[in-house]
């Protein structure tokens, strides 16, 4: 059973990039998937992994249940400016602008859109308070998304950017979305680690 | 030596052999108390790491992110 929970949990590298991220996928699209569907494969595969090794109560995995239905509602904001991290023209007009505008002098900068990202990123933490009471550990998972998650976008920004290599193979106009490749890598590793921990 | 003195005699090595098993006993419990008790302090190590590794993790991120924050314009 603990492979099988590996082998739900290795999904999870690509589902979180599949959303759409910053630049795209880089493959196509099935005809099936639609935003929601895009949004439930993390908190799906995620979840699944860790159900198949649980050996919990019926509050325990209400809880993992709830972490799951927070994660998948957490995901819903943000339209992606904010991952260019000052790069974006466009003004600052996410979920929390109002309250930006009170610290912030400029519309669009890197202070301002990494605050952007962590606000943004901070929905995660009640999954992470729900994963909690399904098994301490499991909190790593949501717990990353919501802390680690900006700095991705903060390593995109100053070390993958510069490459110039943001394109894939066979369609040199379809840029890889690599935050989102790597933090769908971090989500599986996590996970994995969750399930030979408590397996 | 006859059979009652015999008998006597095996009596007192039952007995001796009866209070060794009942002591031996004993020492198996708390044997066996004493490792689940290590059992659990071993476990509670390795989730205190954990724990300890993961609260490392979070605030060595903000750290980082509050350094960048002011290094590439703060407030601005």
């Amino acid at each position: 059973m603990t492979y099988l929970a590996i082998l739900v949990a290795l999904q999870a590298a690509w589902a979180w990039a599949y959303r759409g991220g910053s630049d795209g996928f880089g493959l196509p699209d099935l005809p099936v998937m639609n935003r929601f569907v895009d949004m439930l494969l993390t908190p799906l595969f995620v979840c699944g992994a860790l159900a198949l090794v649980a050996d919990a109560t019926l509050y325990e995995y209400a809880a993992l249940g709830l972490g799951g239905l927070l994660m998948l509602g957490a995901q819903a904001d943000g339209w992606g400016r904010q991952m260019d991290l000052g790069d974006n023209d466009k003004p600052d007009n996410e979920t929390g602008y109002r309250l930006r505008d009170l610290f912030f002098k400029s519309k669009s900068s890197f202070g301002r859109d990494l605050t952007g990202l962590f606000m943004r990123m901070a929905q995660f933490i009640p999954s992470a308070v729900a994963m909690w009471f399904f098994d301490p550990l499991a909190a790593i998972i949501p717990g990353f998304l919501a802390f680690g998650t900006p700095l991705v976008w903060v390593f995109e920004h100053f070390a993958l950017k510069r490459f110039g290599s943001r394109f894939v193979p066979w369609n040199p106009t379809q840029p890889v979305a690599w935050a989102e490749w790597i933090i769908g890598a971090i989500n599986a590793i996590l996970t994995i680690l969750v399930v030979m921990v408590i397996s | 030596m006859n059979d009652n003195e015999l008998q006597r005699g095996l009596g007192r090595v039952e007995g001796k052999i009866d209070s060794i098993a009942l002591s031996l006993t004993a020492v198996l419990e708390q044997q066996g108390a004493l490792s689940r008790r290590v059992i659990h302090l071993e476990t509670s190590r390795k989730t205190d790491r954990a724990f300890l590794a993961g609260i490392s993790a979070a605030v060595s991120t903000l750290v980082t992110s509050v350094a960048l924050f002011f290094t590439y314009g703060g407030f601005k």
